[in-house]
């Protein structure tokens, strides 16, 4: 089971990426406890989580293909 | 090579030209119902930061998601106001200060629900739509910007 992140803003300078595959994360918990390792930046900013597009604020179960973005504060205009 | 038309984006390539304004007018000129255009256009200031002057902003996005966004805030600003039309560009890559990130075209018959729509969508545009921008300063350092 593979999921894709996207990186954005400020999290993907940190993380020199844009993208990254993990697999075998069965929710978005455990996906923020592995990213806010890889990534401490995200330990230090509060950034929103989009799953397939769609923002989720609490928890949820992830499937073979999901795609999740993680996104800095917007700052659009 | 197989050549898919492109998917029509709110986001467009560098700043949004005065010329790609006048065009906007132009062509609501055959719209002949309509009575009153409201704009909002948002301009790169040259902010002053811990004693650098940012020269440029560089935005970037998330394109699909942005998309999808805008076309929700779209069908909610036609439920709740009387517009005949509404057009929204946002650039992505650099704008330097002085030039135009963002255009709000709200057309109705009349003026009155131009104003509050608007400043919704605005507002709206800022609060949920995923862009993200990093200001520059003229030494070529960069600080993000929430």
């Amino acid at each position: 089971m593979k999921i894709r992140i996207l990186l954005f803003g400020q999290v993907q300078e940190a993380a020199g990426r844009a993208e990254m595959e993990l697999e075998n994360i069965a929710s978005l918990a455990e996906l923020r406890t592995i990213l806010s390792q890889k990534i401490p930046l995200l330990t230090q900013i509060n950034y929103l989580t989009a799953l397939n597009q769609e923002v989720v604020k609490g928890d949820a179960g992830l499937k073979d293909g999901d795609e999740i973005a993680i996104m800095p504060p917007f700052a659009g205009g | 090579m197989e050549n898919k038309p492109k998917k029509k984006s709110f986001l467009i390539q560098g700043p949004i030209t005065p010329e790609k304004i006048a065009d906007m007018l132009r062509s609501h000129q055959s719209k002949t119902q309509v009575g009153a255009h409201t704009f909002f256009m948002g301009q790169v200031r040259a902010d002053e930061i811990d004693g650098k002057t940012v020269t440029a902003i560089e935005y970037s996005a998330f394109d699909e998601m942005a998309d999808k966004v805008i076309a929700e805030l779209r069908e909610e600003a036609f439920a709740k106001y009387d517009l005949s039309c509404l057009h929204i560009y946002h650039s992505v890559g650099t704008v330097k200060v002085g030039e135009i990130s963002m255009v709000v075209m709200v057309s109705s018959a009349h003026r009155k629900p131009t104003f509050p729509s608007l400043e919704y969508l605005v507002e709206e545009i800022k609060a949920k739509v995923p862009i993200w921008k990093k200001e520059v300063f003229a030494d070529g350092t960069h600080s993000w910007k929430e």
